[in-house]
């Protein structure tokens, strides 16, 4: 356990000293020292907020392919869902039907919860609300909208990613 | 010849990125109440965003720039649902709405 926790700082301690170099993108002595203490605090003070390893999926290479997968059919259903919106929104007469709905969500794993409820919110004419560990409330602006969630690609994609990727 | 395909390819990219975000921002005055306004910003800024910062990459080739435009990408993908989710749940809890069964 307190070795898992010494891993899971060290990893997270070198994401972001990378992001800093990314972000910083010129290597002098001040920038590097700067970059340290600064990943160093961020450690400190957020470690407690990051996922634990029990609450994702551990990573294969099957797993990364699915990922990969789930963000192209993301990335569809977004470029769908921004014109359709654009359509809604631009028209003279806007047709709305705003409504909430709770629909059952089939994943375990916190991190991919999240996920699947930032996805939500990106696609078509839907908004995650509230979610708890089994269930989402989600406002839609049209009735099609929502009921297209359930049983649609992107969560198929999200319950791929979450069997055994063997 | 590459060029012109490339400039109309960062051109495109562009200008396609301006509309998304002129949508957001007309969606956000003309929707009714905050649910519907979080959809017009959340959506459209999302791919105006994402349009804009790829003509960007184009711009740019494969630099270090590159590598900066899409770190931020990335995380403006990941906060813009994130801010819209709480302001929307905020504004839900707000008007009490979670005591209602079903809402409406």
């Amino acid at each position: 356990m307190k070795q898992q926790k010494r891993a899971g700082v060290v990893t997270m301690f070198l994401a972001l000293y990378a992001f800093w170099l990314i972000l910083a993108s010129r290597f002098t002595t001040a920038q590097l020292i700067a970059g340290v203490l600064v990943a160093a605090l961020i450690v400190l003070y957020g470690f407690d907020m990051m996922f634990s390893r029990d609450e994702a999926s551990s990573l294969t290479i099957k797993r990364m392919w699915r990922f990969v997968v789930l963000f192209l059919v993301f990335l569809r259903e977004m470029i769908k869902a921004n014109i359709a919106v654009a359509i809604i929104v631009m028209s003279p007469k806007m047709k709305l039907e705003p409504h909430f709905k709770r629909i059952r969500q089939p994943l375990k794993k916190a991190l991919n919860q999240t996920l699947y409820g930032n996805a939500i919110t990106l696609t078509p004419g839907t908004l995650t609300v509230l979610m708890d560990s089994d269930s989402l409330v989600v406002h839609g602006l049209r009735r099609p909208n929502i009921d297209a969630i359930e049983g649609g690609a992107i969560q198929q994609a999200f319950v791929n990613i979450e069997e055994d990727g063997q | 010849m590459i060029d012109i395909v490339r400039d109309v390819l960062i051109g495109f990219c562009l200008i396609s990125g301006v509309f998304f975000y002129l949508v957001g921002a007309v969606g956000l005055i003309r929707m009714p109440d905050v649910f519907c306004r979080m959809h017009a910003t959340t959506k459209a800024d999302t791919l105006g965003a994402g349009l804009i910062f790829v003509g960007l990459i184009i711009y740019f080739g494969f630099s270090f720039a590159s590598l900066n435009v899409l770190v931020v990408l990335i995380f403006v993908w990941l906060t813009m649902p994130t801010a819209a989710h709480a302001v929307a749940r905020s504004e839900y809890e707000n008007q009490h709405l979670d005591k209602t069964e079903e809402g409406r």
